[in-house]
């Protein structure tokens, strides 16, 4: 059975390997600490990356619906443009009782009566003529129109005549 | 059945814008066309025309109060009537389809035109506008006649915008035999060639008609400006429209001349008749205005 003293050596090493370990130990929990706002860092990045990429998300949703909004409505405006061009005739006189009515304001005239012609059949446009108490207006008329008055006339020339005789008694029974 | 061949509507049409076309030279005088019916409704009242006068500058003296110039007017009366009448018989119905219905209007427009033509320009005498230049055969009308009347109107002070120079159709005949006029015109304007007429020339918007001067007046060019005559046109109303089977007026809406046009139907003659009307009134305007290059054939 050895001495303790003579142990003294031995327990010299093992406190220098006690030491050692603290040291080992001291920099692991410094390079954990380092580490640890390492991780709290990329995880603030990854939730400011998160935050965008919702944001994100949340505009994409938008532009999708606002695109889908405008193909309903080019959609929409597609059928009436189909729908104009089913009947040209009825544009071409809508625009001659605009335009005649511009032409009888810039000549400080009151407002026709008539009014823009409203969709109907082919003879309307005989009535809709006679019924212009204005004479320019009413050549404005006949001018973008004449294809389908004199068409119209052609086929019942009775109902034409009749027409313009009716509304200029009429107008003159004004005067 | 003889509604077919007399859409009035169509017919009136082309007629109107055959008078509007053949009237192109009423255009540069000052003018009042209207739609609106005469007599007004202050019966015996003329027409105001305005005339465009030389206004001119003065040095400011201490006040804008002041009304030295105003807007020329001249009162026009409403006094001239001309009218083409048609008369179409039951048997030209049945025989007449309505294809030749607007070479009829065009004439008829045409015609009623140029009697309102003729007779505005029975003002053109030197009785009314000076004489100036050398007369010459209106055969050999040249640059030095236009010359004079430009020159005529620059010391007469007319102003140099809306001037023109009407001429009998001779005489512009003559200045497209001016190789100048041809060849200037051949890089600016064809129209010399394409129109048969010189369109424009020492700053005069040209016009030819046809004989339409008086006669005795030997008149081979007149040089006006805008202000030289007055002309003013309104709606001719019957007095009993209810008489008619139809009477209404055709406006043009660029620049408002009318006509009237009357339909009825005589059954004992078995004849539809139609009148075309224009009711118009002229005066001179600023006689200095106007000038007169005569001719001597």
């Amino acid at each position: 059975m050895a001495y303790k003293f003579f142990n003294i050596g031995k327990a010299n090493a093992e406190i220098d390997r006690l030491e050692a370990e603290l040291v080992t130990a001291k920099a692991s929990e410094k390079a954990a600490t380092e580490n640890a706002a390492e991780v709290e860092k990329d995880a603030e990045t990854v939730s400011t990356d998160l935050t965008q990429a919702r944001a994100d998300l949340a505009t994409a949703k938008q532009s999708i619906s606002t695109a889908t909004a405008r193909a309903d409505k080019a959609e929409a405006d597609l059928a009436e443009a189909n729908k104009k061009l089913a009947n040209p005739s009825e544009q071409i006189k809508i625009k001659a009782a605009q335009e005649a009515q511009k032409i009888t304001a810039a000549q400080g005239q009151p407002p026709l009566e008539s009014k823009a012609p409203a969709a109907g059949a082919p003879g309307d446009v005989l009535s809709q003529y006679a019924a212009i108490k204005d004479s320019t207006a009413r050549t404005v008329f006949y001018r973008a129109n004449k294809a389908a008055y004199d068409a119209a006339y052609r086929a019942n020339p009775k109902a034409g005549a009749e027409a313009i005789k009716a509304a200029a008694k009429e107008r003159s029974g004004d005067e | 059945m003889a509604y077919t061949n007399l859409n009035l509507p169509r017919l009136a049409d082309v007629a109107l814008q055959q008078f509007v076309k053949e009237l192109l030279p009423l255009s540069v005088f000052s003018t009042s066309f209207s739609p609106e019916a005469y007599p007004l409704k202050h019966k015996g009242q003329g027409i105001l025309v305005p005339l465009i006068g030389t206004l001119t500058a003065t040095t400011f003296g201490g006040t804008y109060a002041i009304t030295t110039f105003a807007k020329s007017v001249i009162t026009v009366t409403i006094n001239r009537h001309k009218l083409v009448p048609i008369g179409e018989t039951d048997l030209d119905a049945a025989n007449n389809s309505d294809s030749s219905l607007e070479s009829m209007a065009f004439q008829a427009g045409a015609a009623l035109a140029q009697a309102v033509l003729e007779d505005v320009l029975t003002l053109v005498t030197t009785a009314n506008f000076a004489a100036v230049g050398t007369a010459v055969a209106s055969t050999v009308l040249d640059v030095p006649g236009l010359r004079s009347g430009k020159l005529a109107l620059n010391q007469a002070n007319a102003p140099k915008p809306n001037r023109c120079c009407i001429m009998d159709s001779v005489g512009m005949d003559a200045l497209l035999a001016v190789t100048n006029f041809v060849q200037a015109y051949m890089f600016a304007d064809n129209n010399v060639l394409k129109e048969g007429r010189v369109m424009r020339a020492l700053g005069m918007d040209l016009f030819d008609l046809n004989a339409s001067f008086v006669t005795a007046a030997s008149i081979n060019c007149f040089f006006a400006h805008a202000s030289a005559i007055a002309v003013a046109m309104r709606y001719l109303a019957p007095q009993r429209p209810e008489n008619y089977d139809f009477a209404e007026q055709f406006s043009d809406a660029r620049t408002g001349i009318t006509m009237g046009l009357r339909d009825y139907y005589d059954p004992l003659t078995g004849t539809r008749y139609l009148a075309i009307e224009a009711n118009y009134g002229y005066s001179a305007g600023i006689t200095n205005g106007g000038r007169i290059l005569k001719r001597t054939d």
